[in-house]
């Protein structure tokens, strides 16, 4: 069976402009030479360690960050990268918030207001969810973004540290939610530092290392070649 | 209009909706502040012009608050705008949108808060006995050549402090130079020298405000030429921050803090 392509990246390259002083730039490459293409309906884990790329990868794919060098094509639609934090505004309550947020991940105000209540419940937060997001504590605030993020369902779905959220209740339940989405055709890009995360939910995985894909293929291989990398 | 075109809108349309009513919430005395800022501004202004200097008549009070609403706009507007893009570094790295999303919130939510000042500043020239003309039939083009002008400016700051931090000491003293070169609080007509009288009403905010008190004080018929004034700054500053807008469009995210 052949695999359609949604999104093929090719010679992809990336650099930091950090200015220093108005004359002496410094450039920080963040990636470079990355190939590689994610098929329709797969689940596809990025591993690296901290400054490997990872967030400035997805980034380039939801196309919040023009690439220097090379092309990402993409044949989805709605391509949303997925947050702790959703673009919250903390002086707004969370309800306004979650609708705001589920705008900005592509959604009409209608679609993403009749799905509020399911939001709130889903969050678990109850009253707090009246309340201004900068009286929350950083447990409350994943959980209202990862409400609003299962709620949506874009072509391909981009999860940065996704999973990372709550207590380890919460954490269950959103894993569980998670693992129904993936499981429902949805093409996920996926980037965790949890190896157990990896293993159980991704079809493939590719290995990031300073800004360039060293490994890619089935997940078991990839990490343990991550695992060398210490 | 695409579908991407008719979410943008509606996603602006939405946060000007929830910023106006997160701010709402915040202050104890609400809308009331949208009216007591204006009240208070023109208080202290007619302390010092009209008591001190000894002008204290109603049609002076009337000269001034028709002065001063327009320009706490216009000021508060750019000023508001100024570091939108700046600091939506928070955004910017979460999702792609366009930068003119930020500047476009701050002018909507302010001019939804003008109207209802605009209110006001007509309720208060009828208490000062203001006769009420024909011409009040022309505020509307008054108030759209200061909706374009405002929006212009605002977008054209925002756009550009992105790419030079420095740049917003300069607004802030081009707003004060043009706050006093605007004729607020004196009349132009008859303090400026004739001979320079044309070059000062180059200032958009001094051709807009003389047509602010064309329209609703009866000083004179509707000029033209301020209106030409004000349609060449809103085309010249619209166009450079569209040119500002679009080259720098994908490279907001990458030049701007998260």
């Amino acid at each position: 069976m052949t695999q359609q392509v949604l999104i093929s990246v090719r010679g992809l390259g990336l650099t930091y402009k950090v200015r220093r002083s108005l004359f002496s730039p410094m450039f920080v490459p963040a990636l470079s030479e990355v190939n590689f293409d994610v098929y329709k309906g797969e689940t596809l884990g990025v591993v690296g360690k901290n400054g490997s790329g990872k967030s400035t990868l997805l980034r380039a794919l939801a196309g919040i960050y023009k690439p220097d060098h090379g092309l990402v094509r993409s044949d989805a639609t709605t391509i949303a990268l997925m947050t702790l934090s959703l673009g919250f505004d903390p002086v707004m309550s969370g309800r306004d918030n979650a609708i705001f947020g589920g705008m900005l991940l592509g959604f009409d105000s209608e679609y993403v207001e009749s799905q509020l209540d399911e939001i709130k419940a889903f969050s678990g937060i109850g009253d707090a969810f009246e309340a201004p997001v900068r009286t929350y504590s950083s447990g409350m605030l994943s959980r209202l973004s990862f409400a609003v993020a299962m709620k949506v369902s874009p072509d391909v779905m981009l999860l940065d540290e996704l999973l990372a959220v709550g207590d380890e209740s919460f954490r269950a339940k959103a894993y569980e939610a998670m693992r129904e989405k993936i499981a429902s055709d949805q093409t996920t890009i996926f980037v965790s530092h949890n190896v157990g995360e990896i293993l159980a939910l991704c079809d493939r995985a590719i290995l990031l290392h300073e800004g360039r894909i060293i490994s890619q293929g089935d997940p078991r291989n990839i990490i343990a070649r991550y695992r060398e990398l210490d | 209009m695409d579908s991407r075109n008719f979410h943008f809108w509606a996603l602006l349309a939405t946060k000007i909706k929830l910023n106006l009513r997160s701010e709402v919430g915040k202050n104890q005395l609400s809308y009331a502040w949208w009216v007591l800022e204006p009240t208070l501004e023109a208080a202290v202004l007619y302390l010092v012009f009209g008591v001190f200097l000894g002008q204290g008549t109603d049609s002076f009070v009337s000269f001034l608050l028709v002065g001063l609403i327009p320009w706490t706009w216009f000021s508060r507007s750019v000023g508001n705008a100024m570091m939108s893009l700046s600091g939506a570094g928070w955004l910017l790295h979460s999702f792609r949108i366009h930068p003119a999303f930020f500047p476009l919130v701050v002018v909507g939510q302010d001019a939804i808060k003008q109207a209802v000042t605009f209110t006001f500043l007509l309720l208060a020239l009828l208490i000062f006995g203001i006769p009420v003309t024909e011409q009040w039939l022309l505020l509307p083009i008054a108030w759209a050549l200061q909706f374009g002008l405002v929006t212009s400016a605002s977008c054209l700051v925002a756009s550009l402090i992105p790419l030079l931090q420095d740049l917003k000491f300069l607004v802030n003293t081009g707003l004060l130079a043009v706050m006093f070169a605007s004729g607020i609080f004196y009349d132009a007509q008859s303090l400026v020298s004739w001979q320079w009288l044309d070059i000062f009403y180059l200032n958009p905010m001094a051709s807009l405000i003389q047509l602010y008190r064309e329209i609703l004080l009866g000083s004179g018929l509707l000029s033209l030429f301020h209106i030409l004034v004000v349609v060449i700054w809103i085309m010249v500053l619209g166009f450079l921050s569209w040119l500002a807008l679009r080259h720098y469009k994908d490279s907001y995210a990458r030049l701007i803090e998260e």
